[in-house]
């Protein structure tokens, strides 16, 4: 148990395996061990990536989905909005419409209650002229005696008819 | 019991031969030689079988080690330098490996011979003095003159350095020597003194027991050795 150059031969030994093991374990397992980090790495960076992505995207279709409610409630206002002014309109129409035809009735009206008078103003002469005739026991010329019985016509026509 | 105990003293001297006229522990050298042929099948399997996907088996054990021993580095340089950790991992597997190689029947650990602890403690002390110089200059020697009791106690201070610079080689060397050592010494009066056919059940125990010594003291030479850098890179005292 004594020191002798075992000294040296260790020391010799020693860097030997030092160097040994520096280039064909520790080297090259850092090299390795440095790869698979990195690779790690970008599998990470990869899923933030894709969550991130997936984040945005997810925001984005939120944001279209309000969008489109919102358009959706635009759309729907501008369609109740255009029912309510085409039913305004129709209404306004109909009612202008039954105007002109209750006037155009009561036109009609009119001209048919005119025709009628001056149908039965007709008749009743025509009914005089045999009366009278029947009376008279001659023959009473119409276009002779039309201003008289016109006169009797309006006569009547305004104490009693 | 003499010529037992003639037989235990005879196992732990060390076959001396002279070598271009200087005298080696030849045993040694055959046990260390034995380690570094064993290291070298390992990083063999291990070089053709390395891959840089999930790593498996003595690829996997290989990468724990070594992130353990880098960890061990980082955590306590204050400046990191990269060389040092493939160091503190040869000197972790070397004293594991020449502690462990001593189990074997037959065999002897290199780590029970003082030469092979005071070469690694050597090599520590080598690693102190250079970090120490580079972070520290000449303010290295100031700290043997005006430390721990300023300049009236210059020789004090000095003889104090001193002792506490070749305590650290010393205590790292003899610490380990003595663990290994005492621990062949004892595994060799047990197996002196109880009956043969006892000897398996007290050297099992015991085996697993200097096992773990055995990987406790590697620790401990390259946590201190890790350590001493570290004293050596800091700027101040």
């Amino acid at each position: 148990m004594e020191l002798n150059a075992t000294i040296f031969g260790q020391w010799i030994t020693f860097f030997f395996l030092f160097f040994l093991l520096t280039k064909f374990l520790y080297s090259p397992l850092s090299r390795v061990m440095k790869q698979r980090t990195a690779k790690i790495q970008e599998g990470l960076d990869a899923a933030e990536k894709a969550r991130i992505d997936l984040e945005n995207a997810k925001t984005f279709y939120e944001d279209q989905q309000v969008k489109a409610k919102i358009e959706a409630q635009e759309i729907i206002q501008k369609a109740q909005d255009r029912a309510v002014a085409l039913k305004n309109e129709i209404v306004s129409q109909a009612k202008e419409e039954s105007k002109r035809i209750v006037q155009k009735s009561r036109e009609d009206i009119q001209f048919e209650w005119e025709k009628a008078r001056v149908e039965l103003r007709r008749e009743m002469a025509d009914i005089i002229f045999l009366a009278t005739g029947k009376v008279l026991g001659a023959a009473v010329d119409r276009d002779r005696h039309m201003a008289l019985i016109t006169d009797v016509v309006e006569h009547v026509k305004a104490n009693g008819a | 019991m003499t010529g037992e105990k003639h037989g235990v003293a005879e196992h732990l001297e060390h076959w001396v031969t002279p070598v271009l006229g200087y005298a080696v522990n030849l045993d040694t050298f055959v046990m260390t030689g034995i380690v570094v042929a064993f290291l070298m099948v390992i990083l063999f399997l291990f070089r053709i079988n390395m891959h840089d996907g999930a790593p498996t088996g003595l690829q996997n054990f290989l990468e724990v080690v070594v992130e353990f021993i880098e960890d061990l580095v980082k955590e306590n340089l204050p400046v990191y330098v990269p060389w040092v950790t493939p160091l503190a991992l040869t000197l972790f597997i070397f004293i594991l490996l020449g502690n462990w190689i001593g189990e074997i029947p037959g065999m002897k650990s290199p780590t029970a011979d003082i030469n092979t602890t005071v070469s690694l403690g050597l090599i520590s002390f080598t690693l102190l003095l250079y970090f120490s110089l580079k972070h520290k200059g000449m303010g290295y020697f100031s700290e043997f003159l005006f430390h721990p009791f300023g300049k009236w106690l210059i020789p004090v201070n000095f003889f104090m350095k001193v002792i506490e610079e070749l305590a650290k080689p010393a205590s790292l060397s003899l610490r380990l020597f003595g663990n290994m050592f005492a621990g062949h010494v004892v595994i060799l009066l047990i197996a002196a003194m109880i009956p043969w056919w006892m000897n398996w059940t007290v050297g099992v125990i015991w085996l697993g027991w200097h096992l773990f010594i055995g990987l406790i003291q590697a620790f401990v030479f390259t946590i201190l050795t890790i350590v001493y850098i570290a004293i050596g890179q800091q700027k101040e005292h």
